[in-house]
């Protein structure tokens, strides 16, 4: 059985985050026809911060988050792949999830609303915390990105062997110009531990329209190259995880891929067994 | 009645993270003095000394859902609540969800005494606890009452009771499969709980006691190694040493690495 391995402070497991910060990020989702107008690097940067905010907060416990994973953010545009966390973490590769729990770069305070108990709506406001800023600048040098991952993945399951397998999240529109990502990630996926293999998944932001898809079985509908690309490039979800990703409503089969097209990824945080998950009777 | 109790946080965590709570009260009376570790648990204030009486008991254990903040207090809130309830929340299915929603009527006082707490030392809380904070706290519960003829238990969730008549199980309850543990058991809120669901959920169970048999509570590591087991394991967790059992069994990967709580009534 792969997959399997506990997640704890002693065992704990890595996620690395690739940040496609090239210049053509700035351009809008859905190409500015759709009812958003927002840019993709506006949208990867703040689909990161509140991945992080997830796993932070899934780790969270009186007095502290619990070092169950270490994470890794790497921005890569302007010819180069390097760390993008900035403020008292600038220049860190990997960091205990407690410590980039303590230093993101600012608090926002920002208003949701949520029902009040009695039907109804109520203002909320939050905290809501920025690690990485909107970026475009420069060319996509995605394969540079695949190969710091793999480094960095490398020196990780050489130290942790038996632990849960690394998770390497891309995010990115898709259109490296600097080889082809496609053997760089085969590269990357081929390293694991003894529970199994590294997980790839890619969070393509595209303006080429279509249809927001979640965890596609083929690349049967997928818009363009680059999405058909970077699904080849991803990990199948694990059993565990298709199980999760159908008790939260996707519609999910055994060959599934860590795949989604202008749509978030936030789900793949519940989808990481910690312990017993608080969940409210349904 | 002869009492004994066991529990250890799970391995690489303190006593202090330790998520489970116990307590065994006899009806109209004090805690019931159980033999083993709960003196130095120091759970309900049980103190240490030999079992006493052959009164009715009540034993509740509870599990803190390990992703929720607060939980090991919110299974101490359970199980004093649980403790100190009528008999109907042993029994009867809109007993236990009235005491279920008593202990969630707590909470906020206890939520606030912790907020405030932390204010005092100077350590307020941080953005990432907020949001836990304001979900609520998730545990288990297994209330069961003990007579000198027989067993009620009302249980939500996975911890569990077994019945041993001369080594042989005669009940397990509410689970008897060990693939059936998971991680997203049955838990009752501590926030926003519904009775009426939690009244649906909740398990109920009865037995007849002999002379010689045995019941075991315990938490869903510790049960599901139970129901693993090829051979009785009866007379395994009777053993004195159980913490190093315990160790050898959860660092051969034969026991999940979780908080475990057992607690043996030997009712003659």
């Amino acid at each position: 059985m792969t997959y399997q391995a506990e997640i704890s402070r002693a065992n704990p497991s890595c996620f690395v985050f690739l940040v496609d910060r090239s210049a053509s990020m700035v351009d809008p989702i859905g190409n500015g026809t759709g009812p958003s107008s927002a840019r993709k690097h506006e949208v990867v940067a703040d689909a990161l911060n509140r991945l992080l905010t997830e796993i932070a907060i899934k780790c969270a416990k009186e007095e502290g988050v619990r070092d169950y994973f270490h994470v890794a953010v790497i921005g890569y545009g302007a010819r180069t792949a390097a760390p993008a966390l900035g403020g008292e973490l600038a220049g860190r590769r990997l960091v205990p999830i407690s410590e980039l729990a303590e230093h993101p770069l600012r608090l926002e305070e920002r208003v949701k609303k949520e029902p009040d108990g009695a039907g109804g709506l109520v203002e909320v406001t939050t905290q809501f915390p920025v690690w990485v800023e909107p970026e475009a600048n420069g060319a996509t040098p995605m394969c540079q990105a695949l190969t710091e991952a793999t480094r960095i993945v490398g020196d990780w399951i050489s130290a942790h062997p038996r632990g849960f397998p690394p998770i390497v999240l891309n995010l990115t529109d898709g259109e490296a110009n600097d080889g082809d990502p496609v053997e760089k990630a085969e590269e990357l996926r081929r390293l694991g531990t003894d529970d199994g293999d590294t997980l790839l998944f890619n969070l393509h932001v595209s303006d080429s329209g279509g249809t927001p898809t979640t965890f596609p079985e083929s690349d049967t509908g997928l818009p363009d190259a680059y999405a058909r690309t970077l699904f080849a490039m991803s990990s199948e979800l694990p059993p565990h995880m298709q199980s999760y990703a159908r008790q939260n409503g996707y519609p999910v089969g055994e060959t599934s891929r860590g795949f989604v097209y202008n749509a978030d990824m936030i789900a793949l945080v519940q989808f990481l067994d910690i312990g017993t998950r608080a969940l409210a009777l349904r | 009645m002869q009492i004994t109790t066991h529990h250890a946080p799970k391995a690489g965590n303190t006593e202090a993270e330790y998520e489970d709570a116990f307590r065994v009260t006899r009806c109209g009376a004090a805690d019931v003095p159980p033999e083993g570790d709960a003196a130095t648990r120091g759970e309900g204030g049980i103190p240490p000394g030999p079992a006493q009486g052959d009164g009715s008991v009540r034993v509740v254990v509870a599990d803190g859902a390990s992703e929720s903040l607060l939980a090991g207090r919110w299974a101490r809130t359970l199980t004093d609540v649980f403790a100190a309830a009528p008999e109907a929340a042993y029994g009867e299915a809109a007993g236990f969800a009235a005491v279920a929603a008593e202990a969630a009527d707590a909470w906020p006082d206890v939520v606030a005494a912790y907020v405030a707490e932390r204010e005092e030392r100077g350590s307020p809380l941080r953005w990432y606890e907020r949001p836990g904070l304001a979900r609520g706290a998730f545990a288990t519960v297994l209330a069961v009452a003990v007579g000198a003829t027989g067993w009620r238990a009302a249980a939500m969730g996975d911890t569990c009771l077994f019945h041993v008549r001369d080594g042989v199980l005669l009940a397990a309850f509410p689970l008897d499969d060990p693939e059936a543990f998971g991680t997203a058991p049955p838990l009752l809120g501590s926030r926003e709980l519904d009775t009426a669901l939690v009244a649906e959920r909740v398990r109920l169970a009865s037995g007849e006691l002999g002379p010689a048999d045995v019941l075991y509570a315990c938490t869903d590591a510790l049960a599901a190694w139970i129901l693993a087991c090829d051979a009785p394991p009866w007379d395994t967790l009777d053993r004195a040493e159980f913490a190093a059992w315990l160790d050898a069994e959860r660092t051969a990967g034969r026991m999940a690495n979780d908080d475990v709580t057992l607690v043996r009534v030997a009712p003659r």
